[in-house]
């Protein structure tokens, strides 16, 4: 069975590609940013059951929501300004395309060489141990 | 005892996220060799859309049900257990979670590329697509064996 793309759809997508590859190196490289300077953001306060974005926590605080969420909207942003931006033009020339490629591999090792380092160089600080907790 | 949000539901969540994961893991590998075959000049475009959407679908519900249960890992296992006792597992655990966010990333990427695309055609988006595929590919596998050796070590 065929599934190739209809002539006005492929030339309508061809642009697609480089909107893609914008939102995945903007989530890349704000995600690394969150990581690796603390700025305010959205924090969950499990044992509080609250939601808040205090710059210094006081107790337990997950900024990993938080985070998330920023890097997912921004990388949405990113993308859509690129998608509305190129959607209209003819397709960008192969050695921009490849450019575009090349230029998401290396955000793609950059974040994961981030999120490597900058896990394994935290500085632990356990919960106190409740009076009613039992470690196996 | 602690009150965390769905704490009383950890275990449901946790075994729900593994068998999201187990799905996921298994169409990951197929969606990677469609795409290594898109490389090959072997185009199985219809299946390539199916493994694409297979997967971001379950890489999104699996990737809820890991954020659900979180809260109640975060101070349960790693809070009181892990920062204390096994601290390799607490920071696998740190490099899992971060990992997970760029596999969801990615697999989205691959599902848009895999609707947009004529792989026989478009050599420059077949290298962009195989490179989503392979990339959430290898973060699956990875937190896959990493969540494995982590609820080893301690769980909810």
């Amino acid at each position: 069975m065929s599934v190739a793309l209809h002539p006005e759809r492929r030339e309508h997508s061809s642009n697609v590609p480089i909107a893609v590859e914008t939102a995945a190196m903007v989530f890349c490289w704000s995600f690394s940013f969150f990581l690796l300077h603390p700025v305010p953001t959205l924090l969950y306060f499990p044992l509080e059951h609250r939601w808040g974005f205090d710059g210094t926590p006081q107790g337990l605080a997950m900024d990993w929501y938080g985070r998330t969420l920023a890097s997912l909207l921004l990388s949405a942003v990113g993308g859509t300004l690129a998608w509305v931006l190129m959607r209209r033009r003819s397709p960008v020339s192969p050695e921009i395309q490849d450019g575009g490629l090349g230029a998401t591999v290396v955000s793609l090792v950059f974040v994961v060489l981030v999120i490597v380092v900058t896990s394994l160089n935290r500085h632990l600080v356990p919960e106190p141990l409740p009076p009613w907790y039992l470690p196996k | 005892m602690s009150h965390i949000a769905l704490e009383e539901y950890g275990r449901l969540l946790l075994l729900l996220h593994a068998a999201g994961a187990i799905v996921l893991v298994g169409a990951s590998t197929h969606h990677f060799l469609i795409a290594l075959g898109y490389l090959r000049g072997r185009f199985k475009v219809r299946l390539g859309r199916i493994y694409a959407i297979t997967v971001a679908i379950t890489y999104g519900v699996t990737f809820l049900l890991g954020a659900l249960v979180y809260p109640s890992f975060r101070y349960l296992v790693r809070g009181l257990y892990l920062d204390r006792y096994d601290v390799w597992a607490s920071n696998l655990f740190e490099i899992k979670e971060n990992l997970a966010v760029l596999g969801l990333v990615t697999a989205i990427g691959a599902l848009i590329l895999s609707r947009s695309m004529d792989p026989s055609l478009d050599r420059h988006t077949r290298f962009g697509y195989a490179m989503f595929v392979f990339t959430q590919t290898v973060v699956v596998w990875f937190n896959v064996v990493s969540g494995l050796l982590i609820t080893m070590a301690r769980s909810v």
